[in-house]
Order: C-alpha cells, then structure tokens, then sequence
C-alpha cells in the first residue's frame, strides 16, 4: 500500500504493509534510528515523534495513520547544521548521560514548549511526564528545557548556549 | 498483513464494518495496539476512528454535554466546558496515562476498553453518563452504569460502536472531586480512585453527593449506603470515619502486581476522609499554611449556563 | 551530597572498568527511610518505600498506641 505524508518537511510516499509500527517503518524504511524502541507499549516515550505538531508514540501507530500527516523525528528539527535551541541547551547544561531517552525528551519538550513557550518547573516535568530517564535523574533535563525556553524567548539571554557559542562547540 | 481502515464518515464506517465485520475497531490504539502484540489471534483488518468527522466534537445539547466517542483526553482537557463544567472529569483526565499517551486515547476508547482501572469511569459515573450506541441500522442510549458489565466486557454488540458519551451538566451539586492513588504521578494505573459530587446548604449540611471508586472492583463501585449515611449530616471527621468503615465493606478489590487488596479497601475509606478536609477548606476559602494543595484538588464548576 | 572519587582497577571489568551507576543510590536510599524513621517514627527496611508500606506501618503504630487516623487519611 502506498502512504503519503510530509515527513521532516519532504512530501514522502513509501509502500509499505498498513499495519507495520511507524517506530519500525522510520527506523527499517528510512533509517532515521533516531527514534527508539524501549518498552513497546507505550509507557517509556522513546519512540516519541511529533505528528502533526503533537508528541505521539510511534510504537502504537500503524503506518496507514500516516496518511496526509506531518511526521518531524528528531532528525527534522536541527536546521540543516544549526542545531534547535533544545538540543543545544541538552548539550549546554549536561542533560545527556547515556543518550537513549534524549531524542523522544527533546521532542516532547518541543511540543510543550509549542503550547507553553514559558513553562514553569512544574509544568515541564508534567509535559516530560510520558519520558522516562533511568540516568539523569531529570533534574538537568528540567533545567535544559528552562533554558531553551529562555533562549527562544529571548534569544540573545541564555547563559547556558552563550556559553557553548563562547567555547565553539556551536557554530 | 492486515488491512488499516481510516473511515471519514459514520456511513464509510459503515461500509467498512460491512466489508470486514471480524475487524476489531480502535480509536487510540493505546490499548488496542499493546493487546494485539501479545495476542496470536488473526485478525484481517483493523478499523480507525480517528478520522471519523461525526464523533470528534464536544457540543452542548440543552442541559446535557455530548462528547463524541473518538475525541482525545487533551482536546477534552483543552475545552473550557469540561473544566468549566466537568471539573470532576478534567481532574480524572489530567491524571490519565502521559501527555503522549493523552493525545492518542480518547474518552470512547477508555470506557470501551471497560478497564476496572480506567480513569474516565469513575466521574462519569458520579455525572450519570448516558452512552449513545450506533450500527448501521440503529442506535441506542444507555447508562454507563449498565453499559460496563465487567473487566473488558460491555454491552457492545457485534456490528455496533459508542459514538459519543452524554453527561447532564451538574448543576445540582456545588462541590467535585477527583483523587487518585498510584504508584506514581504519571502514567500510573490507578491503586484505587474516588470521584465525588457534593452539594451542601448554606449552614453545611451535606444535601446531596454521589461517589465512585475506580480499581477496587470488577467495574467502578458506588455505595448507595455511604451516600445515605452522609445526608443530612456536616462533615466531621467521626461522620467519614463511619462512612469509611461502610465503603471498606463495599468495595471487592484484588491483589496484583500494583498493590495488595487489603492497601486497596483501606485506601478506599481513606480517600472518604481526606474529602471532609478538602471541602471544609475550600468552603472556607482558606488560604492557611498547607492548604494549597487541598484547593487545588477540589473545584467548583464555574460558569455553568443555563 | 558531596561524592568523592577513588581511582581502582576492577579485574572483571574491561580496562579495570568498573559500573557506577547504581552506587548513586547507596547513599540517599537509606537517607530517605532514615527521614522517614524521623518524621513518622516507623522503621522501613524494604525499598521502595511505597505509600503501602509506609501506611501499613503508620497504622500498625497507630493502633498499638490506640490513636485514631489523621484526618487526611496519611496518603502520601
């Protein structure tokens, strides 16, 4: 069956069974292995991808859901080799450790930040609150969305990225 | 390979439910989709509500709110009408699953799965939802009460699917509330849930209230006796420490994985007791030390039309 | 919390790795229950300290001293 849909910002038409998982048809299909598989089922938010500007789990939907949708996988929201004002705060202030949680945390975080460009604390770990990170401990997660909050609020006052531009490990 | 039909419309659906009739029918896939991976079982085809125009609106129909049966719990928790008038349902909704979880699953597919955990029951209970039933050639109404008749089993026939969920707005009562217990604040199963309507007279004698508990039952459990016993009274804590003791016999909860039976019917009364100290704080309006909390988990519906 | 790192050579590991991970909570864990010990005068010796366990314990002490329940009912 053919499926079109615009998938980081490319019309896209793929020929693939209606009832393959979209995590597996991202990742087999088109290799963006940025999306992950954790639990399967729903309850960990590493399959998280963005559809239609919402977080989804793409664990739970079959590639006939996408038909005429907008897909952005953590691949399509750098622009080009700009990175989006989320990854360079996870870089900037440490929320990373072993990586695995940050492309479904980073997405999710841009889909909150869609609805509330100025979140509280409390509100971030809500939005986050599908995301489960065994490393972290969230805290650098919180602080990192805070931060790019700030950033694309008010682009010229965040310390965090100011200070990776300042180390050059930003272009 | 199975087949993914997106119907558009009742009467596609229709026709797609003609053309396949074993096909099982999913609106969120949250639960559908985990079941199907562990399920050896063939299915040839899999039909989607999600694009299904008719039951994707919430509209107000005299006195009663029609919700239809594939809208999701964010576009639910979004809709200044349910948290205006529904506050007991958006407490419920709020701790439902995850924000993901929230986008996908929707208010139809939560009373259809007719889990004993499932968030939705509860208040909808309390609110007397009606759920309407449609097939091909018919359509019916019916309470939830009588719709869910045990752990996944409801009153759905073959052929037939719910299409929308209809609630009175309560004006009647001047009190809601929602509580949870679970193992965690996000996507948790509930432990045991209790959802409650309250109306009391200016001098703070209970008139009327309705309660459910979620996850301690094969179904949601109401208690006529509780209900009786707290009319005509004030709230005080030896009232809810006797009506504690009535909802602890009432409830029939079970083991599993999540919590012991025995922390489930305890946990049940305790959740009437901490409701005297919520309405009794919100009544006053108080701001003392500590109470912020207790405000936040009790409303009163505002602006309720006519 | 202050962490102090001591450098050795762990034979199982490759290179004289050792795992770190879990240690974070080799401290805090006990920290925690001790609080609770303090707060509420119940001893918790199992993890995770679920509000099950601490409410049973709660109750348990309770009815020893023959006090009734808080009003709110000691959920966490």
């Amino acid at each position: 069956m053919k499926i079109r849909f615009t998938l980081n910002g490319r019309n896209t038409s793929v020929s693939t069974a209606p009832d393959r998982r979209v995590l597996d048809l991202l990742r087999e299909e088109f290799k963006l292995t940025g999306t992950k598989e954790g639990c399967g089922s729903g309850e960990c938010g590493v399959c998280t991808i963005l559809v239609d500007g919402e977080n989804r789990l793409s664990c739970l939907m079959l590639a006939g859901q996408l038909a005429g949708k907008t897909i952005t996988t953590i691949e399509g929201l750098a622009d080009g080799e700009t990175l989006h004002p989320l990854q360079e705060a996870f870089v900037g202030c440490g929320a990373v450790q072993c990586g695995f949680c940050t492309p479904g945390m980073i997405l999710a975080a841009s889909a909150l930040l869609q609805g509330k460009p100025d979140p509280t604390r409390e509100e971030i770990r809500e939005g986050l609150s599908g995301n489960l990170c065994r490393c972290t401990g969230y805290q650098k997660i919180v602080d990192a969305v805070e931060s790019a909050a700030k950033a694309m609020n008010h682009p010229d006052h965040s310390p965090e990225v100011a200070a990776i531009r300042h180390k050059g490990h930003l272009r | 390979m199975k087949k993914v039909l997106l119907p558009r419309s009742l009467i596609e659906l229709w026709s797609c439910l003609e053309e396949e009739p074993e096909a099982p029918v999913f609106a969120g896939g949250t639960d559908l989709l985990v079941r199907l991976r562990h399920d050896q079982s063939v299915v040839p085809a899999l039909i989607g509500l999600e694009r299904v125009a008719e039951l994707q609106e919430v509209r107000e129909e005299g006195d009663c709110l029609w919700i239809g049966a594939a809208t999701t719990h964010s576009r639910l928790l979004n809709d200044p009408r349910i948290g205006g008038m529904l506050p007991v349902l958006k407490k419920a909704l709020e701790t439902l699953g995850s924000p993901p979880i929230r986008n996908m699953g929707t208010v139809g597919g939560n009373i259809c799965t007719a889990s004993p955990a499932g968030d939705t029951l509860p208040p909808l209970t309390v609110l007397d939802a009606e759920v309407e039933l449609s097939s091909a050639k018919t359509g019916r109404v019916m309470p939830l009460r009588t719709f869910i008749v045990g752990p996944g089993k409801t009153r759905l026939e073959k052929g037939e699917i719910l299409t929308a969920v209809r609630v009175k707005k309560p004006i009647a009562y001047d009190f809601q509330y929602f509580e949870k217990i679970g193992q965690r604040k996000a996507l948790a199963c509930a432990v045991a849930s209790l959802a409650a309507l309250i109306r009391t007279s200016p001098a703070g004698v209970i008139e009327a209230v309705r309660l459910a508990w979620g996850s301690v039952g094969p179904t949601v459990v109401t208690a006529p006796k509780v209900e009786a016993l707290l009319v005509g009274e004030r709230f005080s804590p030896a009232l809810l420490e006797k009506a504690a003791v009535l909802a602890r016999q009432a409830v029939s909860p079970i083991d599993d994985l999540r919590a012991t039976a025995d922390y489930r019917r305890e946990v049940s009364g305790r959740l009437l007791l901490r409701l005297g100290s919520y309405h009794s704080c919100e009544a006053r309006g108080s701001k003392q030390g500590g109470q912020g909390i207790f405000r936040c988990l009790l409303h009163r519906p505002v602006s309720q039309s006519p | 919390m202050t962490s102090l790192i001591v450098e050795t050579y762990e034979p199982s590991g490759p290179y004289g790795m050792k795992g770190v991970g879990e240690v974070g909570i080799n401290g805090p864990l006990p920290a925690i229950a001790n609080a609770v010990a303090d707060a509420c005068d119940i001893g918790i010796t199992r993890a995770p300290l679920t509000a099950e366990r601490i409410l049973e314990k709660l109750t348990r002490r309770m009815d020893e001293r023959g006090r009734t329940a808080p009003l709110n009912g000691g959920i966490s």
